[in-house]
């Protein structure tokens, strides 16, 4: 019988890739030590010790080495500037090596700053649109795809695609298609009888939203494929035995489905909510679609914190956005952690 | 001149389509479409002088061994440093390849000037070409001055001078100019200028002017008599050229510098500005910001302009006017080559920029690019000899004659160069350059060695809290539907705040 010690032994050091025969070659096997230094108790035990700690070390260093690359990654191009932007936001810096130590004035300036306060209002409106909004067709469209749908297998590709391409692409498209009279949105709704649709991507008062629209146009489908993971999730004699109690339709998704998808709509909330502040298309899409215009009515707020850094020079004031930026950022999220212990719900 | 005339294409007897100044009525008279600008001679030789840019950059590349500037020809150069020494030079026109005759005649000058300048020997010029886009919008110049890495050459608009000059990057070139300096247009030269001492060259000018369709203006039934003179007539013109999918007329309304510029002249021919006489206060809230702002405001309220662009934006006349997009748009004058090399069958004219009434000039603005020189770089000294080698010097004429003529179709920003293409009749052989100078800028052919431009205004430089505010006044009024003299009072508020503790250059032009 194997002692415990020798069960870890062996299948810690099959991880490393010898199923049946660890690597003790070097002397640090706690047994072939002992052996063969033939010491008394007492360096027996310390040979048990030191083998143990160094085996330990070599998991310890095998497992850091499986983590260096992400780590290494993750700190040089995502900690260490977090950490030199949050230095940065108490300084003047101007992008040409100047700086001065500022205190809180650039924290101070930015709640005086009425365009900063515009794009966040501009901000809010938005994630407020695009999370609801997103979540509400994705799970549609998972639901359709989900379904007996004929061709089902067509319509999650279809789905999908717009994922799959560039945002400045999908930006430019969208642009032409929605051109002023003669773009193919606008022939469409004068086609339908529509007699003076509006300037979608002109107009402040539409800017905004259809931003939103082409926002969501093209995550739906990456959202769509996660909701249906979720919804395969859920085993099928539950529908079975809802159908059994005479559950319909919108009975079994209230009471069966979206209890169950839960965890998933959680994550892909979280998911939304940080595309929605700082994700991507919410500066590819608008730099190439209205670069923050009409009249600012799609300047987001991290458009702002770019304009402000790299047309403006105020390195250190766009940092002290940025920091206040991802501190709500991690608030909002811990929030949604704590309300819901790590999206675990009850079901854990 | 009739329409008739402008269909029959590039076959117009030279120097009948401008009329400088005659009475008046030659600045108003407008410049007649026409189909081919270049000559095929032309095209070719630029052709072959592509071939012998490379060839010539490949001997470039193995120049770099050569000795210093002992030799014939050096000591007025590049003699600072040695041949090993290279000078980094960022800009967005060369090496590049493809693109049509523009692009690759820009390149071509760009590759011969350099391979002139090594061949003398000394520390030597490596092109670095950045794509435009990222030049004019982009992060990659300011990361590189961030970095503490910038190239110790580069170009630079008007719009991006006091960031570097405030940034205190930029090399003092006054010396390396010494008189070369008198032979520049005030114009050109001021918006470089901070204390007398001048921070960057320029190696052109870039009028604005109105571009209109030839073939939009004879299905409305206009003719050349209804070119507007005055933005009453402009904005009637484009009433009557606005149909069901084309707009009558085309203003920027993208957010970013470039609208800014567009809209200056207005301001000017108004009696505006966006700062005072010191440069260091705001002028803004005056009846003729409000004036220029309710032009544009007019033009969307009334339909006639639209909201979006195409393309690249309101610049990209190649996408916005063939297309019947726009029957009228702004742009500057080189615009006119873009359109013959994107879309050589499209007929356009093109005429000054309409002024409030007939007593105003119709001034305009001048955009341009300047040769600049980081003050840190190790060879500051001779990147700066460079740029006044290449852009000031008594040999640089030719070159400018032809950068200006056969590759930018940008002006020439030195009196000396104008005189020298008037004397070897190339604004004869050249309507469109011919109408820059002469009709848009107001030069007068029998005095080419006046310092002054009449109606052409430099591009003035301001800090960015001030061009945004300026944007967003425009912005306002122009699609917000905001009062124009509320924007104005706004923007003014805003610019005063931004220059209370400002302690740079002054702002302007």
């Amino acid at each position: 019988m194997p002692r415990t010690s020798d069960l870890m032994t062996m299948t810690s050091t099959r991880d490393s890739g010898t199923p049946t025969r660890p690597a003790y070659e070097d002397g640090d096997n706690p047994r072939g030590g002992t052996e063969r230094h033939g010491g008394g108790p007492m360096s027996r035990l310390s040979g048990r010790l030191t083998g143990r700690m160094s085996l330990r070390r070599r998991e310890a260093l095998a497992g850091y080495a499986f983590v260096a690359p992400s780590a290494i990654g993750v700190g040089v191009f995502v900690l260490v500037p977090m950490l030199m932007a949050f230095v940065l936001s108490f300084t003047s810096a101007d992008g040409f090596g100047r700086m001065d130590f500022v205190g809180l004035e650039n924290y101070r300036r930015m709640f005086d700053d009425p365009q900063f306060m515009d794009s966040m209002r501009v901000t809010l409106l938005y994630v407020g649109a695009f999370v609801p909004g997103l979540y509400v067709l994705a799970l549609v469209m998972a639901l359709l795809v989900n379904g007996n749908l004929p061709g089902r297998a067509f319509f999650r590709a279809a789905f999908f695609a717009p994922y799959t391409v560039s945002l400045v692409v999908v930006g430019l498209v969208w642009r032409y298609m929605l051109a002023d009279r003669v773009g193919v949105v606008d022939s469409w709704l004068r086609a339908l009888g529509v007699e003076n649709p509006p300037s979608f991507l002109g107009d402040p008062d539409w800017a905004l939203w259809t931003v939103v629209f082409v926002s969501i146009w093209f995550f739906v489908g990456f959202y769509m494929i996660i909701l249906l993971g979720g919804l395969q999730d859920i085993p099928g004699d539950l529908f079975e035995a809802a159908r059994l109690d005479g559950a319909g339709y919108l009975r079994t998704l209230f009471s069966v489905v979206l209890p169950l998808l839960r965890p998933t709509t959680f994550f892909a909330l979280v998911l939304a909510t940080i595309a929605g502040l700082a994700g991507l298309q919410a500066f590819d899409l608008i730099f190439v679609m209205t670069e923050g215009g009409p009249a600012n009515s799609t300047s987001l707020g991290i458009f702002y914190i770019y304009q402000q850094a790299f047309r403006g020079n105020q390195f250190g004031y766009a940092s002290a956005m940025a920091v206040w930026y991802a501190l709500a950022l991690m608030v909002l999220t811990g929030i949604a952690f704590w309300l819901t212990k790590g999206g675990r719900f009850e079901r854990d | 001149m009739s329409f008739r005339r402008h269909r029959s294409g590039g076959v117009v007897p030279p120097g009948k389509l401008w009329t400088p100044r005659d009475g008046g009525e030659g600045r108003r008279s407008g410049y007649g479409g026409h189909r081919a600008g270049f000559s095929r001679r032309r095209f070719l030789s630029s052709s072959l002088g592509l071939g012998a840019g490379l060839a010539g950059g490949g001997a470039f590349l193995t120049a770099c061994g050569n000795d210093n500037g002992d030799g014939p020809g050096a000591g007025t150069g590049g003699d600072v440093g040695t041949s090993n020494d290279v000078i980094d030079f960022w800009q967005w026109y060369a090496p590049q390849e493809g693109g049509g005759y523009a692009v690759e005649a820009q390149s071509d000058w760009f590759l011969d000037l350099v391979d002139e300048w090594n061949a003398r020997g000394g520390v030597q010029v490596a092109l670095t070409y950045i794509p435009v886009s990222e030049y004019i919008e982009g992060t990659q110049l300011q990361s590189a001055f961030s970095a503490g890495s910038g190239p110790d050459l580069f170009v630079i608009s008007p719009g991006d001078f006091l960031r570097y000059y405030n940034g205190d990057v930029l090399y003092d070139l006054t010396d390396a100019l010494g008189d070369g300096i008198d032979d520049f247009y005030e114009s050109a030269l001021s918006t470089r200028v901070v204390d007398g001492r001048v921070y960057g060259i320029p190696m052109e000018s870039e009028p604005l002017t109105m571009f209109y369709s030839v073939a939009a203006f004879e299905e409305a039934g206009l003719s050349e008599g209804d070119i507007p003179q005055t933005w009453d007539q402009l904005l009637d013109v484009a009433d009557k050229l606005t149909t069901g999918d084309q707009f009558g007329v085309l203003f920027e309304t993208t957010p970013n510098v470039y609208q800014n510029f567009t809209w200056y002249p207005f301001l000017w021919q108004a009696g505006g500005d966006v700062v005072n006489e010191t440069g260091l206060a705001s002028a803004f809230d005056s009846p003729a910001t409000a004036a220029a702002l309710g032009f544009w405001q007019e033009a969307i309220d009334a339909g006639v302009a639209p909201r979006t662009m195409q393309g690249g934006g309101g610049g990209d006349l190649v996408s916005n006017m063939p297309s019947g997009y726009a029957a009228m748009a702004q742009m500057v004058t080189a615009g006119g080559s873009f359109l013959e090399e994107g879309a050589p069958d499209f007929e356009y004219g093109m005429f000054p920029l309409p002024v409030p009434d007939t007593s105003a000039d119709p001034i305009t603005d001048m955009g341009g690019w300047a040769f600049c020189v980081n003050k840190n770089s190790p060879h500051a000294e001779a990147a700066a000899e460079f740029c006044a080698w290449a852009l000031a010097g008594e040999e640089s004429v030719d070159r400018l004659v032809t950068w200006a003529f056969d590759a930018k179709k940008s002006l020439p920003v030195r009196k000396s160069v104008m005189q020298k293409a008037n004397d070897d009749g190339l604004f004869d052989q050249d309507e469109l350059m011919a109408y820059a100078a002469f009709d848009v800028l107001g030069l007068d052919p029998g005095n080419l060695d006046s310092d002054d431009t009449p109606y052409g205004r430099g591009e003035p430089r301001f800090t960015p809290e001030v061009v945004q505010a300026v944007t967003d006044a425009i912005q306002d009024a122009q699609l917000n539907g905001v009062d124009p003299a509320q924007a104005a009072a706004d923007a003014h508020g805003r610019i005063n705040d931004a220059l209370a503790d400002y302690d740079g250059a002054p702002l302007g032009s």
